[in-house]
């Protein structure tokens, strides 16, 4: 575990995750949606990258 | 009432009704005979409600005949997204998982007060399942079609409003808005649709989606009858603000100009000339707006459907569900910094208008893409449809801007503009498109009834 949530976020394994996620949700998640989870999934990772970069870019005083 | 050439708009049928040269029961049978005629192609409508829409229309026309006024959309036929509480129904927000929901024990607000200007509701209309959608292609409903092309889509979330508006089933409908969601179909469609400042159309009766980016909103044929229809759900609020007697205009650069396909770049430039100045706007930072709208989208949707979820996520639209549970296992923290981004890039984006009333961006970079292809190729790239179909109206909406999107004159087949302006001065926007459709500049695209029925 790092201090940064993104970069935690990033070093999670994915099964692992969708894993927890099924165990949290609960057992009516079948294991077919894994495949269009994880995929849904990187692209919320890549939106969450570029805002970081956005902000990390100083432009806007947040 | 059924020549298509001569769709009547929602001021002219209320006249007709309120002077008694028209009755509302004659309006609504046949409202219900088109719907009837034209949705079997389209699938826009879910439900018709014809026992209570010939109940108000009775009540209107007797309204009429002891000489009150039954107000200012007197017997003009309406329907509503599948989002907003009818009395007696389940508001499904288009999910099968829905269907056996606990009835609505009351109308919506906005129903009540549309019912309260005399406008009668006669159906229900599809949608993306849970508003989570561009397109309209619900798994439990169907597809809705485009009535300028039946081979294509009517674009969404909002899309059954939208085709039944075009199509002239009703003279107006009620959608909604997150990312684009009114803008899209109405575009897409060829009518107005109406995207308010975040907040101020009355949501109380809807479902939500993401409750800090959802708007309630009107589709019409004219900007007349959207504005109409605006004052009236919005009766309650705040007087309006004067309206500026010339209007400063700018168009957006850089992203909202990116990727156009031709025909629309040729008519948008053409509007622009006309009533814009030479100078660009640039909308900072859009990737980043357009991506934290993402992700709040992202949590706040999934987090309202986490219980659903536990209890039937088969259930959902395959779609939707893997959505959503992708959203779920996004940290916290990355809706935190959504949120942090947002309050920093709304006042930014408040200052492009000290020298501007209004912005102009299209809303589409093309029409409707085909429903047996479902992509759009921008600048040589083909992506899905549904993923890059909002980047023209994510960043707007995210600032919670008004936007009325206008039908585009000029094309074969219908892409809309939207007329952005200052938070919080939806009048300004209404009163433009009133005055551009005045000139001429702008206008719903006919529909003719022969591109459904063949």
């Amino acid at each position: 575990m790092t201090s940064d949530p993104f970069t935690d976020f990033l070093q999670e394994d994915a099964t692992a995750l969708f894993s927890d996620l099924r165990r949290a949700v609960g057992s009516t998640v079948d294991e077919t949606c894994e495949q269009g989870c994880l995929a849904a999934l990187e692209v919320l990772s890549t939106q969450w990258r570029v805002l970081r970069q956005a902000m990390q870019a100083g432009e806007l005083e947040c | 009432m059924l020549n298509d050439e001569t769709l009547p708009s929602a001021l002219e049928i209320a006249v007709a009704v309120r002077s008694g040269s028209l009755s509302a029961r004659q309006v609504v049978g046949e409202a219900l005979v088109r719907i009837a005629t034209l949705n079997p192609e389209l699938t826009a409508v879910t439900n018709v409600l014809k026992e209570r829409a010939l109940r108000e229309a009775k009540a209107v026309d007797e309204q009429v005949a002891r000489g009150e006024d039954p107000g200012p959309l007197a017997g003009v036929p309406y329907a509503v997204k599948d989002l907003f509480d009818v009395a007696g129904l389940a508001t499904t927000a288009g999910s099968a998982t829905r269907l056996s929901a606990e009835p609505a024990t009351d109308d919506a607000l906005a129903i009540k007060r549309l019912r309260g200007a005399g406008a009668v509701l006669v159906a229900t209309l599809n949608m993306d399942e849970f508003a989570y959608g561009f397109l309209t292609n619900n798994h439990h409903w169907g597809t809705t079609r485009n009535p300028h092309d039946k081979d294509r889509f009517a674009g969404g979330s909002s899309g059954g409003s939208a085709a039944a508006v075009a199509a002239g089933m009703v003279a107006f409908s009620l959608g909604s808005d997150t990312n684009g969601s009114i803008r899209i179909p109405a575009s897409l469609c060829g009518v107005y649709g109406m995207k308010p400042s975040h907040g101020r159309l009355p949501p109380e009766g809807t479902y939500p989606f993401v409750e800090s980016l959802d708007d309630i909103g009107p589709f019409a044929r004219s900007a007349a009858d959207l504005s109409l229809v605006c004052k009236i759900l919005g009766a309650e609020r705040n007087s309006p603000t004067e309206t500026p007697s010339r209007f400063r205009v700018a168009r957006l650069g850089g992203w909202f100009e990116a990727g156009l396909a031709p025909q629309v770049r040729e008519a948008f430039d053409s509007l622009a000339g006309t009533i814009a100045d030479q100078a660009n706007v640039e909308w900072p930072q859009v990737a980043a707006a357009r991506a934290a709208a993402y992700l709040i989208t992202a949590h706040e949707g999934s987090t309202l459907h986490r219980q659903a979820l536990a209890d039937n996520a088969m259930g959902f639209d395959p779609a939707t569900r893997d959505r959503f549970l992708s959203g779920l296992l996004l940290p916290d923290a990355a809706y935190e910094e959504a949120l942090t981004f947002r309050r920093a890039y709304q006042q930014q984006i408040d200052s492009l208008f000290d020298r501007y009333d209004l912005l102009l961006a299209p809303t589409t970079h093309g029409p409707a893409p085909r429903i047996d292809e479902p992509t759009i190729t921008i600048d040589g790239v083909t992506k899905p449809a549904g993923a890059v179909m909002g980047l023209f109206t994510q960043p707007v909406s995210f600032v919670d801007l008004p936007v009325v999107a206008a039908p585009l004159k000029g094309l074969d087949l219908p892409v809309g503009v939207q007329l952005i302006g200052r938070r919080g001065e939806d009048e300004t926007v209404l009163a433009f498109a009133k005055m551009l459709e005045e000139r001429g500049l702008i206008g719903a695209q006919p529909f003719s009834r022969e591109l459904v029925e063949s």
